[in-house]
Protein backbone atom coordinates (compact mmCIF):
# COMPACT_ATOMS: atom_id res chain seq x y z
CA UNK A 1 0.00 0.00 0.00
CA UNK A 2 1.61 3.58 -0.83
CA UNK A 3 2.65 5.61 2.00
CA UNK A 4 0.02 8.48 1.50
CA UNK A 5 -3.10 5.63 1.43
CA UNK A 6 -1.79 4.00 4.73
CA UNK A 7 -2.20 7.92 6.17
CA UNK A 8 -5.56 8.51 4.61
CA UNK A 9 -6.57 5.37 6.46
CA UNK A 10 -4.93 6.23 9.28
CA UNK A 11 -6.84 9.76 9.53
CA UNK A 12 -10.10 8.39 8.01
CA UNK A 13 -12.14 6.47 10.65
CA UNK A 14 -13.21 3.03 9.61
CA UNK A 15 -16.81 3.71 10.75
CA UNK A 16 -18.36 7.26 11.46
CA UNK A 17 -22.61 7.27 12.18
CA UNK A 18 -24.35 10.76 12.92
CA UNK A 19 -27.80 10.79 14.08
CA UNK A 20 -28.76 7.97 13.05
CA UNK A 21 -32.72 7.21 13.50
CA UNK A 22 -34.56 4.23 12.67
CA UNK A 23 -38.34 3.32 13.07
CA UNK A 24 -40.66 0.76 12.31
CA UNK A 25 -43.91 2.17 12.08
CA UNK A 26 -44.14 3.86 15.50
CA UNK A 27 -41.57 2.23 17.13
CA UNK A 28 -38.29 4.24 17.09
CA UNK A 29 -35.75 0.93 17.06
CA UNK A 30 -32.46 3.62 16.91
CA UNK A 31 -33.03 7.24 18.12
CA UNK A 32 -30.10 9.23 17.17
CA UNK A 33 -26.80 7.25 17.50
CA UNK A 34 -23.97 9.11 16.97
CA UNK A 35 -20.59 6.64 16.85
CA UNK A 36 -16.89 7.02 15.89
CA UNK A 37 -14.62 4.24 15.55
CA UNK A 38 -11.04 4.40 15.79
CA UNK A 39 -8.23 2.01 13.74
CA UNK A 40 -7.68 -0.88 15.17
CA UNK A 41 -10.63 -1.21 18.25
CA UNK A 42 -12.90 -3.60 19.21
CA UNK A 43 -15.57 -1.85 19.53
CA UNK A 44 -18.62 -3.64 21.60
CA UNK A 45 -22.30 -2.42 21.04
CA UNK A 46 -24.05 -3.73 24.19
CA UNK A 47 -27.76 -3.88 24.59
CA UNK A 48 -30.88 -6.07 25.49
CA UNK A 49 -33.30 -7.41 23.20
CA UNK A 50 -34.85 -5.34 21.43
CA UNK A 51 -32.54 -2.00 22.35
CA UNK A 52 -31.44 -1.34 18.35
CA UNK A 53 -28.15 -2.90 18.13
CA UNK A 54 -29.60 -5.58 14.75
CA UNK A 55 -31.09 -1.89 13.58
CA UNK A 56 -27.92 -0.01 13.74
CA UNK A 57 -26.07 -2.69 12.23
CA UNK A 58 -28.34 -3.42 9.27
CA UNK A 59 -28.27 0.21 8.56
CA UNK A 60 -24.32 0.28 8.31
CA UNK A 61 -24.48 -2.58 6.41
CA UNK A 62 -27.02 -1.30 4.25
CA UNK A 63 -29.29 -3.85 4.42
CA UNK A 64 -31.77 -1.18 5.89
CA UNK A 65 -32.21 2.54 4.94
CA UNK A 66 -32.39 4.81 8.05
CA UNK A 67 -35.02 7.27 8.73
CA UNK A 68 -31.98 10.26 9.11
CA UNK A 69 -28.64 10.54 9.88
CA UNK A 70 -25.20 9.54 8.00
CA UNK A 71 -23.30 6.19 8.12
CA UNK A 72 -20.11 6.59 6.65
CA UNK A 73 -17.35 3.97 6.83
CA UNK A 74 -13.49 4.22 5.51
CA UNK A 75 -14.65 7.76 4.55
CA UNK A 76 -17.26 6.39 2.20
CA UNK A 77 -20.97 7.49 2.45
CA UNK A 78 -22.97 3.98 2.88
CA UNK A 79 -26.06 5.55 2.39
CA UNK A 80 -25.38 6.52 -0.94
CA UNK A 81 -23.23 4.35 -1.80
CA UNK A 82 -24.10 1.15 -0.05
CA UNK A 83 -22.18 -1.00 -2.82
CA UNK A 84 -18.90 0.66 -2.47
CA UNK A 85 -19.05 0.76 0.83
CA UNK A 86 -19.80 -2.64 1.61
CA UNK A 87 -16.82 -3.49 0.01
CA UNK A 88 -14.62 -1.96 3.09
CA UNK A 89 -16.71 -3.84 5.50
CA UNK A 90 -16.73 -7.89 6.60
CA UNK A 91 -19.49 -9.04 8.22
CA UNK A 92 -20.84 -11.74 10.22
CA UNK A 93 -24.66 -11.94 10.84
CA UNK A 94 -26.27 -13.02 13.72
CA UNK A 95 -28.78 -15.38 11.43
CA UNK A 96 -26.57 -16.36 8.53
CA UNK A 97 -25.93 -18.98 6.65
CA UNK A 98 -24.51 -19.81 3.58
CA UNK A 99 -25.98 -22.73 0.99
CA UNK A 100 -26.38 -25.80 2.21
CA UNK A 101 -25.38 -27.81 -0.97
CA UNK A 102 -22.20 -25.38 -1.58
CA UNK A 103 -18.79 -27.17 -0.65
CA UNK A 104 -16.48 -24.81 1.42
CA UNK A 105 -14.00 -24.37 -0.89
CA UNK A 106 -16.81 -22.87 -3.28
CA UNK A 107 -18.21 -21.11 -0.81
CA UNK A 108 -14.74 -18.93 0.12
CA UNK A 109 -14.04 -18.74 -4.25
CA UNK A 110 -17.65 -17.06 -4.04
CA UNK A 111 -17.02 -14.83 -1.80
CA UNK A 112 -14.22 -13.72 -2.96
CA UNK A 113 -15.21 -13.20 -6.46
CA UNK A 114 -17.63 -10.82 -5.40
CA UNK A 115 -15.58 -8.75 -3.87
CA UNK A 116 -13.07 -9.04 -6.85
CA UNK A 117 -10.25 -11.09 -5.36
CA UNK A 118 -9.12 -14.28 -7.76
CA UNK A 119 -8.31 -17.51 -5.29
CA UNK A 120 -6.86 -20.66 -6.45
CA UNK A 121 -7.65 -23.75 -5.02
CA UNK A 122 -4.87 -24.15 -3.14
CA UNK A 123 -4.83 -20.05 -2.31
CA UNK A 124 -8.55 -21.05 -0.67
CA UNK A 125 -7.21 -24.17 1.11
CA UNK A 126 -4.50 -22.25 2.36
CA UNK A 127 -6.87 -19.40 3.94
CA UNK A 128 -9.19 -22.44 5.20
CA UNK A 129 -6.38 -23.89 6.55
CA UNK A 130 -6.01 -20.73 9.08
CA UNK A 131 -9.17 -21.37 10.46
CA UNK A 132 -8.60 -25.31 11.25
CA UNK A 133 -10.96 -26.48 8.48
CA UNK A 134 -8.33 -27.41 5.60
CA UNK A 135 -9.98 -30.90 6.44
CA UNK A 136 -13.42 -29.64 5.55
CA UNK A 137 -12.09 -27.86 2.35
CA UNK A 138 -14.57 -30.48 0.51
CA UNK A 139 -17.43 -30.96 2.39
CA UNK A 140 -20.51 -29.32 2.41
CA UNK A 141 -21.67 -26.46 4.22
CA UNK A 142 -24.67 -28.13 5.56
CA UNK A 143 -22.23 -31.28 6.86
CA UNK A 144 -20.43 -28.53 9.86
CA UNK A 145 -20.92 -28.23 12.82
CA UNK A 146 -21.81 -24.93 14.89
CA UNK A 147 -18.23 -23.71 15.42
CA UNK A 148 -17.07 -24.80 12.16
CA UNK A 149 -20.07 -22.52 10.82
CA UNK A 150 -18.90 -20.03 12.44
CA UNK A 151 -15.37 -19.64 11.45
CA UNK A 152 -15.91 -20.24 7.85
CA UNK A 153 -18.23 -17.23 8.45
CA UNK A 154 -15.14 -15.04 9.94
CA UNK A 155 -12.90 -16.21 7.79
CA UNK A 156 -15.69 -15.22 4.42
CA UNK A 157 -16.11 -11.94 6.46
CA UNK A 158 -12.13 -11.30 6.23
CA UNK A 159 -11.12 -12.45 3.05
CA UNK A 160 -10.78 -9.19 1.42
CA UNK A 161 -8.72 -7.70 4.44
CA UNK A 162 -11.96 -5.24 5.62
CA UNK A 163 -11.70 -1.86 7.14
CA UNK A 164 -14.33 -2.75 9.24
CA UNK A 165 -15.74 -6.43 10.87
CA UNK A 166 -19.16 -6.26 12.14
CA UNK A 167 -20.30 -8.88 14.11
CA UNK A 168 -23.36 -9.85 15.11
CA UNK A 169 -23.53 -11.73 18.23
CA UNK A 170 -20.87 -13.88 17.06
CA UNK A 171 -20.44 -16.49 19.92
CA UNK A 172 -24.43 -16.83 20.11
CA UNK A 173 -24.66 -20.95 20.74
CA UNK A 174 -20.98 -21.58 20.49
CA UNK A 175 -19.53 -23.96 23.26
CA UNK A 176 -17.10 -22.78 25.86
CA UNK A 177 -14.09 -23.64 23.67
CA UNK A 178 -15.04 -22.48 20.51
CA UNK A 179 -16.48 -19.18 21.85
CA UNK A 180 -12.85 -18.95 23.28
CA UNK A 181 -11.56 -19.46 19.92
CA UNK A 182 -13.21 -16.91 18.51
CA UNK A 183 -12.19 -14.83 21.10
CA UNK A 184 -8.40 -15.10 20.07
CA UNK A 185 -9.59 -14.41 16.39
CA UNK A 186 -10.64 -11.32 17.63
CA UNK A 187 -7.98 -10.30 19.35
CA UNK A 188 -5.27 -11.67 16.42
CA UNK A 189 -7.29 -9.19 14.12
CA UNK A 190 -6.76 -6.41 16.65
CA UNK A 191 -3.48 -7.22 17.05
CA UNK A 192 -3.12 -6.92 13.16
CA UNK A 193 -4.56 -3.06 13.20
CA UNK A 194 -8.17 -4.22 12.10
CA UNK A 195 -11.07 -2.55 13.32
CA UNK A 196 -14.25 -4.30 14.71
CA UNK A 197 -17.74 -3.13 16.08
CA UNK A 198 -19.30 -6.84 17.57
CA UNK A 199 -22.77 -7.06 19.15
CA UNK A 200 -23.10 -9.43 22.25
CA UNK A 201 -25.49 -10.11 24.86
CA UNK A 202 -22.41 -11.57 27.29
CA UNK A 203 -20.31 -9.14 29.47
CA UNK A 204 -17.61 -12.16 29.76
CA UNK A 205 -17.19 -11.34 26.09
CA UNK A 206 -17.65 -7.96 26.31
CA UNK A 207 -14.95 -7.22 28.87
CA UNK A 208 -12.85 -10.15 27.20
CA UNK A 209 -12.15 -8.49 23.83
CA UNK A 210 -13.50 -4.82 23.52
CA UNK A 211 -11.53 -2.01 23.61
CA UNK A 212 -14.50 0.47 24.34
CA UNK A 213 -18.46 -0.34 24.41
CA UNK A 214 -21.79 1.29 24.41
CA UNK A 215 -24.49 0.29 26.25
CA UNK A 216 -28.16 1.17 23.94
CA UNK A 217 -31.61 0.62 25.10
CA UNK A 218 -34.49 1.12 23.26
CA UNK A 219 -32.88 2.99 20.61
CA UNK A 220 -30.71 5.69 22.90
CA UNK A 221 -27.13 5.84 23.31
CA UNK A 222 -27.10 5.36 27.68
CA UNK A 223 -23.12 5.15 28.06
CA UNK A 224 -20.06 4.61 25.82
CA UNK A 225 -16.44 4.09 27.59
CA UNK A 226 -14.05 1.08 27.89
CA UNK A 227 -15.10 -1.63 30.22
CA UNK A 228 -12.90 -0.97 32.91
CA UNK A 229 -13.84 2.56 33.15
CA UNK A 230 -17.62 1.54 33.10
CA UNK A 231 -16.78 -0.39 36.11
CA UNK A 232 -15.12 2.42 38.17
CA UNK A 233 -17.56 4.87 36.83
CA UNK A 234 -20.79 3.64 38.20
CA UNK A 235 -19.57 1.24 41.30
CA UNK A 236 -21.12 3.75 43.45
CA UNK A 237 -24.17 3.83 41.09
CA UNK A 238 -27.01 3.11 43.09
CA UNK A 239 -29.30 1.41 40.33
CA UNK A 240 -26.27 -0.53 40.26
CA UNK A 241 -25.53 -1.33 43.76
CA UNK A 242 -29.07 -2.76 43.90
CA UNK A 243 -28.74 -5.31 41.38
CA UNK A 244 -24.86 -6.03 42.61
CA UNK A 245 -24.00 -10.17 44.49
CA UNK A 246 -20.91 -9.31 46.03
CA UNK A 247 -18.26 -7.40 43.77
CA UNK A 248 -19.23 -5.07 40.77
CA UNK A 249 -19.08 -6.74 37.26
CA UNK A 250 -19.85 -5.41 33.88
CA UNK A 251 -23.21 -7.79 34.18
CA UNK A 252 -24.39 -5.34 37.25
CA UNK A 253 -23.55 -2.13 35.30
CA UNK A 254 -25.58 -3.55 31.93
CA UNK A 255 -28.35 -4.35 33.87
CA UNK A 256 -28.18 -1.43 36.83
CA UNK A 257 -28.28 1.11 33.38
CA UNK A 258 -30.50 -1.32 31.34
CA UNK A 259 -33.32 -2.74 34.39
CA UNK A 260 -33.79 -6.32 35.51
CA UNK A 261 -37.30 -6.90 33.59
CA UNK A 262 -37.21 -9.40 31.35
CA UNK A 263 -36.94 -8.24 27.48
CA UNK A 264 -38.57 -10.61 24.81
CA UNK B 1 -1.60 -13.19 8.54
CA UNK B 2 1.14 -10.46 9.12
CA UNK B 3 0.34 -6.83 10.31
CA UNK B 4 0.46 -5.46 7.02
CA UNK B 5 -2.19 -8.11 6.16
CA UNK B 6 -5.18 -6.76 7.70
CA UNK B 7 -5.02 -3.33 5.94
CA UNK B 8 -8.11 -3.25 3.70
CA UNK B 9 -7.40 -4.07 -0.09
CA UNK B 10 -8.64 -1.89 -2.72
CA UNK B 11 -10.67 -4.00 -5.12
CA UNK B 12 -12.41 -3.56 -8.07
CA UNK B 13 -15.76 -5.42 -8.02
CA UNK B 14 -16.97 -5.79 -11.41
CA UNK B 15 -20.69 -6.80 -12.06
CA UNK B 16 -20.05 -8.86 -14.95
CA UNK B 17 -17.49 -10.99 -13.00
CA UNK B 18 -19.55 -11.00 -9.98
CA UNK B 19 -22.22 -12.57 -12.00
CA UNK B 20 -20.28 -15.23 -13.00
CA UNK B 21 -19.24 -16.67 -9.66
CA UNK B 22 -23.11 -16.44 -8.76
CA UNK B 23 -24.09 -18.29 -11.11
CA UNK B 24 -21.24 -20.80 -10.52
CA UNK B 25 -22.41 -21.23 -7.78
CA UNK B 26 -26.30 -21.42 -8.36
CA UNK B 27 -25.35 -24.22 -10.82
CA UNK B 28 -23.54 -25.99 -8.19
CA UNK B 29 -26.67 -26.08 -6.05
CA UNK B 30 -28.68 -26.69 -8.81
CA UNK B 31 -26.97 -29.86 -9.51
CA UNK B 32 -26.78 -30.95 -6.28
CA UNK B 33 -30.05 -31.19 -5.97
CA UNK B 34 -30.00 -34.22 -7.93
CA UNK B 35 -33.22 -35.81 -6.88
CA UNK B 36 -35.05 -32.48 -7.93
CA UNK B 37 -33.14 -32.28 -10.98
CA UNK B 38 -34.06 -36.02 -12.16
CA UNK B 39 -38.10 -34.62 -10.87
CA UNK B 40 -38.18 -32.43 -13.46
CA UNK B 41 -36.42 -33.84 -16.18
CA UNK B 42 -37.89 -37.14 -16.37
CA UNK B 43 -41.58 -36.63 -14.76
CA UNK B 44 -42.55 -34.44 -18.64
CA UNK B 45 -40.31 -37.12 -20.81
CA UNK B 46 -42.22 -39.56 -19.12
CA UNK B 47 -45.27 -37.66 -20.07
CA UNK B 48 -44.23 -37.51 -23.73
CA UNK B 49 -43.39 -40.87 -24.28
CA UNK B 50 -45.00 -42.76 -22.02
CA UNK B 51 -48.42 -42.15 -22.81
CA UNK B 52 -50.54 -45.42 -24.20
CA UNK B 53 -51.27 -45.92 -27.15
CA UNK B 54 -54.59 -45.47 -27.17
CA UNK B 55 -54.13 -42.15 -25.76
CA UNK B 56 -51.61 -41.23 -28.43
CA UNK B 57 -54.06 -42.25 -31.06
CA UNK B 58 -56.44 -39.73 -29.93
CA UNK B 59 -54.34 -37.18 -28.90
CA UNK B 60 -51.75 -35.60 -31.78
CA UNK B 61 -48.16 -35.70 -31.08
CA UNK B 62 -47.30 -32.13 -31.28
CA UNK B 63 -50.29 -31.39 -28.41
CA UNK B 64 -48.33 -33.94 -26.21
CA UNK B 65 -45.47 -32.41 -26.51
CA UNK B 66 -46.50 -29.07 -25.98
CA UNK B 67 -48.38 -30.49 -22.66
CA UNK B 68 -44.81 -32.19 -21.62
CA UNK B 69 -43.06 -28.77 -22.05
CA UNK B 70 -45.61 -26.85 -20.39
CA UNK B 71 -45.49 -29.43 -17.28
CA UNK B 72 -41.49 -28.90 -17.36
CA UNK B 73 -41.93 -25.27 -17.30
CA UNK B 74 -44.01 -25.44 -14.68
CA UNK B 75 -41.54 -27.85 -12.52
CA UNK B 76 -38.65 -25.64 -13.26
CA UNK B 77 -39.87 -22.58 -12.86
CA UNK B 78 -43.56 -21.99 -10.77
CA UNK B 79 -42.88 -25.03 -8.41
CA UNK B 80 -38.96 -25.39 -7.58
CA UNK B 81 -37.56 -21.59 -7.88
CA UNK B 82 -39.95 -20.01 -5.28
CA UNK B 83 -39.44 -22.69 -2.97
CA UNK B 84 -35.06 -22.29 -3.05
CA UNK B 85 -35.60 -18.92 -3.25
CA UNK B 86 -37.78 -19.03 0.17
CA UNK B 87 -35.62 -21.74 2.10
CA UNK B 88 -32.78 -19.62 1.40
CA UNK B 89 -34.61 -16.72 2.89
CA UNK B 90 -35.12 -18.73 5.79
CA UNK B 91 -31.86 -19.65 6.04
CA UNK B 92 -29.83 -16.31 5.76
CA UNK B 93 -28.32 -16.80 2.80
CA UNK B 94 -29.67 -14.33 0.47
CA UNK B 95 -28.78 -11.76 3.63
CA UNK B 96 -25.31 -12.93 3.27
CA UNK B 97 -24.89 -12.51 -0.43
CA UNK B 98 -26.46 -9.04 0.31
CA UNK B 99 -23.73 -7.75 3.02
CA UNK B 100 -21.27 -8.90 -0.67
CA UNK B 101 -20.41 -5.64 -2.43
CA UNK B 102 -22.77 -6.70 -4.98
CA UNK B 103 -26.76 -5.40 -6.44
CA UNK B 104 -29.16 -7.17 -4.76
CA UNK B 105 -30.64 -7.49 -7.97
CA UNK B 106 -27.49 -9.27 -9.54
CA UNK B 107 -28.46 -12.32 -6.87
CA UNK B 108 -31.50 -12.72 -8.35
CA UNK B 109 -30.96 -12.41 -11.50
CA UNK B 110 -28.23 -15.16 -11.37
CA UNK B 111 -31.06 -17.58 -9.97
CA UNK B 112 -33.43 -16.43 -12.72
CA UNK B 113 -30.42 -16.88 -15.56
CA UNK B 114 -30.05 -20.49 -14.31
CA UNK B 115 -34.04 -21.44 -14.15
CA UNK B 116 -34.29 -20.28 -17.86
CA UNK B 117 -31.24 -22.01 -19.53
CA UNK B 118 -32.72 -24.75 -17.54
CA UNK B 119 -35.90 -24.79 -18.61
CA UNK B 120 -34.39 -24.25 -22.70
CA UNK B 121 -32.52 -27.87 -22.03
CA UNK B 122 -35.45 -29.44 -20.96
CA UNK B 123 -37.32 -28.07 -24.14
CA UNK B 124 -34.54 -29.23 -26.64
CA UNK B 125 -34.56 -32.58 -24.61
CA UNK B 126 -37.88 -32.69 -25.08
CA UNK B 127 -37.89 -31.65 -28.66
CA UNK B 128 -34.98 -34.30 -29.51
CA UNK B 129 -36.78 -37.10 -27.67
CA UNK B 130 -40.05 -36.53 -29.44
CA UNK B 131 -37.88 -36.88 -32.65
CA UNK B 132 -36.55 -40.00 -31.87
CA UNK B 133 -39.03 -41.68 -29.62
CA UNK B 134 -42.15 -40.28 -31.54
CA UNK B 135 -40.53 -39.60 -34.96
CA UNK B 136 -41.51 -36.10 -35.04
CA UNK B 137 -39.67 -33.85 -37.47
CA UNK B 138 -38.90 -30.23 -36.85
CA UNK B 139 -37.53 -27.58 -39.13
CA UNK B 140 -34.68 -25.13 -37.84
CA UNK B 141 -37.69 -22.93 -37.86
CA UNK B 142 -39.57 -25.02 -34.98
CA UNK B 143 -36.75 -25.50 -32.58
CA UNK B 144 -36.63 -22.04 -32.37
CA UNK B 145 -39.91 -21.02 -32.62
CA UNK B 146 -40.48 -23.37 -29.89
CA UNK B 147 -37.39 -21.93 -27.92
CA UNK B 148 -38.92 -18.83 -27.99
CA UNK B 149 -42.31 -19.60 -26.53
CA UNK B 150 -40.63 -21.25 -23.39
CA UNK B 151 -38.44 -18.75 -23.00
CA UNK B 152 -41.55 -15.97 -23.28
CA UNK B 153 -43.38 -19.02 -20.83
CA UNK B 154 -40.46 -19.30 -18.63
CA UNK B 155 -40.55 -15.49 -18.21
CA UNK B 156 -43.99 -15.90 -17.62
CA UNK B 157 -43.92 -18.53 -14.57
CA UNK B 158 -40.65 -17.64 -13.21
CA UNK B 159 -42.68 -14.08 -12.75
CA UNK B 160 -45.32 -15.73 -11.24
CA UNK B 161 -43.13 -17.86 -9.08
CA UNK B 162 -41.46 -14.51 -8.05
CA UNK B 163 -45.10 -13.28 -7.45
CA UNK B 164 -45.41 -16.26 -4.62
CA UNK B 165 -42.49 -15.48 -2.80
CA UNK B 166 -43.14 -11.75 -2.78
CA UNK B 167 -46.46 -12.67 -1.43
CA UNK B 168 -46.08 -15.37 1.22
CA UNK B 169 -42.70 -15.63 3.74
CA UNK B 170 -42.59 -19.06 5.32
CA UNK B 171 -40.82 -21.54 3.37
CA UNK B 172 -43.92 -24.31 3.79
CA UNK B 173 -46.56 -22.36 2.64
CA UNK B 174 -44.34 -20.83 -0.25
CA UNK B 175 -43.53 -24.86 -1.22
CA UNK B 176 -47.82 -25.69 -0.88
CA UNK B 177 -48.42 -22.41 -2.73
CA UNK B 178 -46.47 -22.68 -5.57
CA UNK B 179 -47.24 -26.13 -6.21
CA UNK B 180 -51.25 -25.28 -6.27
CA UNK B 181 -50.27 -22.33 -8.65
CA UNK B 182 -48.47 -24.54 -10.91
CA UNK B 183 -51.06 -27.23 -10.98
CA UNK B 184 -53.52 -24.87 -11.66
CA UNK B 185 -51.70 -23.23 -14.60
CA UNK B 186 -51.00 -26.82 -15.54
CA UNK B 187 -54.97 -27.86 -15.78
CA UNK B 188 -55.96 -24.10 -16.98
CA UNK B 189 -53.45 -24.55 -20.03
CA UNK B 190 -55.22 -28.19 -20.21
CA UNK B 191 -58.78 -27.11 -20.52
CA UNK B 192 -58.08 -23.94 -22.40
CA UNK B 193 -58.38 -26.29 -25.15
CA UNK B 194 -61.02 -28.47 -24.62
CA UNK B 195 -64.45 -27.79 -23.56
CA UNK B 196 -65.01 -29.93 -20.98
CA UNK B 197 -65.94 -28.12 -18.44
CA UNK B 198 -67.86 -25.79 -20.83
CA UNK B 199 -67.06 -23.18 -23.42
CA UNK B 200 -67.72 -19.79 -20.65
CA UNK B 201 -64.84 -21.91 -18.58
CA UNK B 202 -63.16 -22.74 -21.41
CA UNK B 203 -62.78 -19.10 -22.78
CA UNK B 204 -61.49 -17.86 -19.15
CA UNK B 205 -58.98 -20.93 -19.08
CA UNK B 206 -57.66 -20.03 -22.96
CA UNK B 207 -56.70 -16.15 -21.68
CA UNK B 208 -55.24 -17.19 -18.34
CA UNK B 209 -51.53 -17.28 -18.11
CA UNK B 210 -51.77 -21.33 -18.30
CA UNK B 211 -54.10 -21.11 -21.43
CA UNK B 212 -52.09 -18.52 -23.41
CA UNK B 213 -48.92 -19.95 -22.87
CA UNK B 214 -50.44 -23.65 -23.61
CA UNK B 215 -52.21 -21.80 -26.80
CA UNK B 216 -48.21 -20.62 -28.35
CA UNK B 217 -46.72 -23.52 -27.03
CA UNK B 218 -49.45 -25.37 -29.25
CA UNK B 219 -49.08 -23.41 -32.40
CA UNK B 220 -45.06 -23.41 -32.10
CA UNK B 221 -44.78 -27.14 -31.46
CA UNK B 222 -47.19 -27.41 -34.88
CA UNK B 223 -45.34 -25.35 -37.08
CA UNK B 224 -48.37 -23.64 -37.71
CA UNK B 225 -48.60 -20.19 -39.41
CA UNK B 226 -48.60 -16.94 -36.77
CA UNK B 227 -52.81 -15.46 -36.34
CA UNK B 228 -54.06 -12.55 -34.71
CA UNK B 229 -55.27 -15.27 -31.98
CA UNK B 230 -51.73 -16.23 -31.63
CA UNK B 231 -50.52 -12.34 -31.20
CA UNK B 232 -53.37 -11.81 -28.85
CA UNK B 233 -52.02 -14.88 -26.60
CA UNK B 234 -48.25 -13.14 -26.62
CA UNK B 235 -49.81 -10.15 -26.08
CA UNK B 236 -51.60 -11.85 -22.76
CA UNK B 237 -48.24 -13.62 -21.92
CA UNK B 238 -46.63 -10.52 -21.82
CA UNK B 239 -49.35 -8.49 -19.71
CA UNK B 240 -49.33 -11.53 -17.05
CA UNK B 241 -45.40 -11.34 -17.12
CA UNK B 242 -45.09 -8.14 -16.41
CA UNK B 243 -47.79 -8.20 -13.79
CA UNK B 244 -46.33 -10.88 -11.62
CA UNK B 245 -43.00 -9.28 -12.20
CA UNK B 246 -44.10 -5.86 -10.78
CA UNK B 247 -45.71 -7.91 -7.79
CA UNK B 248 -42.68 -10.23 -7.06
CA UNK B 249 -40.46 -6.88 -7.27
CA UNK B 250 -42.85 -4.75 -5.63
CA UNK B 251 -43.16 -7.06 -2.69
CA UNK B 252 -40.35 -9.35 -2.18
CA UNK B 253 -38.59 -8.93 1.10
CA UNK B 254 -35.00 -10.58 1.58
CA UNK B 255 -35.80 -11.87 5.10
CA UNK B 256 -38.70 -13.10 6.37
CA UNK B 257 -39.54 -10.56 9.59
Amino acid sequence: MPGHEAARRAIIPPLSISGLRVSYGSVTAVNGLDLDLETGEVFGLLGPNGAGKTSALSAIEGLLRPDAGSVTIAGIDALHQPARARAHIGVQLQTTSFSPELHLVEIVQLFAGLHGLRLDSAEVVRRLASMDLAGEARRAYRQLSGGQQQRLSLLVATLHQPALLLLDEPTSGLDPQARRQLWDRISDLRGQGGTVLLTTHSMEEAAAVCDRVAIIDHGDLLVLDSPANLLSRFADDPRVRKVAHGQITLDDVFIGLTGSHVRD
Amino acid sequence: MSATEVRPLTLSTNPVRQLRVLLTADVLVQVRNARVLLITLVVPVVMLVGIGHNQRAQMPTNVRLALALMLGTALLTVITYPSTLARDRELGVLQRLRVAPVPSWLILVSRLIIQVCATLILCLVLMLVGGFALHLNFRPSEYLWTLLTVLLGSALYLGAGQAVVALVYSPETVRATSALVGVGLILLGVFGHTPLLGSGFETIARWSPGGAYADLLAAATAGGAWTGSLAASLAACVGYTAVFALIGVRWFRWTRS
